[in-house]
């Protein structure tokens, strides 16, 4: 099954999703497929114009234009996913640096998408590492 | 084409030179290159795939993947080119590398317990008049 991270681009996440059996949707397909693309019109990341329409089906018109942008790159993903696992406090995630008000749209649309999802707060120590990790192997086993 | 990064978790005794030995002994068409974190290889996806999933076989815990999406040496990316400082995407690399030892040891050891956790309820409102009443 395609599973939906959030982070879109943890390493753990996508790690432990292909461990236990599964595709992730992590952000990298979507940059992969702009930043190989043989026409380059926006370097670095190639994101147009186009992109930040495309946006539109995702956040009103009201949105920044920066919020629209990043959500053309997760939307597919969202739309593709089958199942979501969502990762709160993620310190990357924290702030204006990782766009907290996509964050915030992201994870309503996963939520809105209603597919399985499984929430996990970011673990600190080793007993919360250990439950974070059977969590998302249970998660996933039952999906099968 | 894709690629994909492998980084060593810090606890562990595996160096990038024995992985990059390991991937040339499987004798598959690969670009490969060597970072302080692990390894990037790079080739046709089914290739890079097939590698992975003989990596985690081989080394299980001790090595994490993910895919890249910008190629090894990309001049928009590499620091070579771009004047030094770390590159876009290594501060949450740098967060994730500290949870790396944590995850190895419970992938390693197989342990798979979810703790009971009980929400912390807040303190009662009576609770709360009763000890300003008396402090106060």
């Amino acid at each position: 099954m395609k599973i939906f991270i959030y982070p879109p681009n943890s390493m753990i996440l996508q790690d432990l999703v292909e461990r236990f059996g599964h595709t992730p949707l992590a952000l990298a397909k979507e940059i992969d497929r702009r930043v190989n693309d043989p026409e380059l019109d926006s370097p670095p990341m190639n994101i147009t114009e186009i992109d930040v329409k495309v946006g539109l089906k995702y956040a009103a018109i009201e949105v920044p234009s920066g919020v629209r942008g990043r959500l053309a790159l997760f939307g597919p993903l969202i739309d593709e996913a089958e199942a979501a696992i969502i990762v709160n406090d993620f310190p990357s995630t924290f702030g204006c640096m990782a766009c907290a008000r996509t964050n915030e749209l992201t994870i309503y649309l996963i939520k809105q998408k209603k597919v399985p999802t499984l929430e996990l707060e970011y673990p600190t120590n080793e007993e919360e590492v250990e439950d974070f990790i059977a969590r998302i192997k249970n998660f996933l086993e039952g999906l099968k | 084409m894709k690629t994909r990064m492998f980084v060593i978790a810090d606890t562990s005794s595996l160096t990038p030179q024995t992985v990059i030995n390991y991937i040339v002994s499987l004798g598959k068409a690969l670009n490969i290159k060597d970072t302080c974190y692990g390894i990037m290889v790079e080739g046709d996806d089914d290739i890079v795939e097939n590698v992975t999933i003989k990596i985690r076989e081989k080394f299980d815990g001790d090595i994490f993947s993910k895919h890249r999406a910008y190629p090894i040496g990309d001049e928009r990316r590499c620091r070579a080119t771009r004047g030094g400082g770390a590159r876009p995407g290594y501060y949450f690399l740098i967060e994730e590398y500290k949870l790396l030892p944590q995850i190895s040891k419970v992938l390693k050891e197989g342990r798979f317990k979810t703790l009971d956790k009980k929400k912390k309820k807040p303190v009662d409102v009576d609770i709360l008049k009763k000890a300003i009443k008396e402090k106060v």
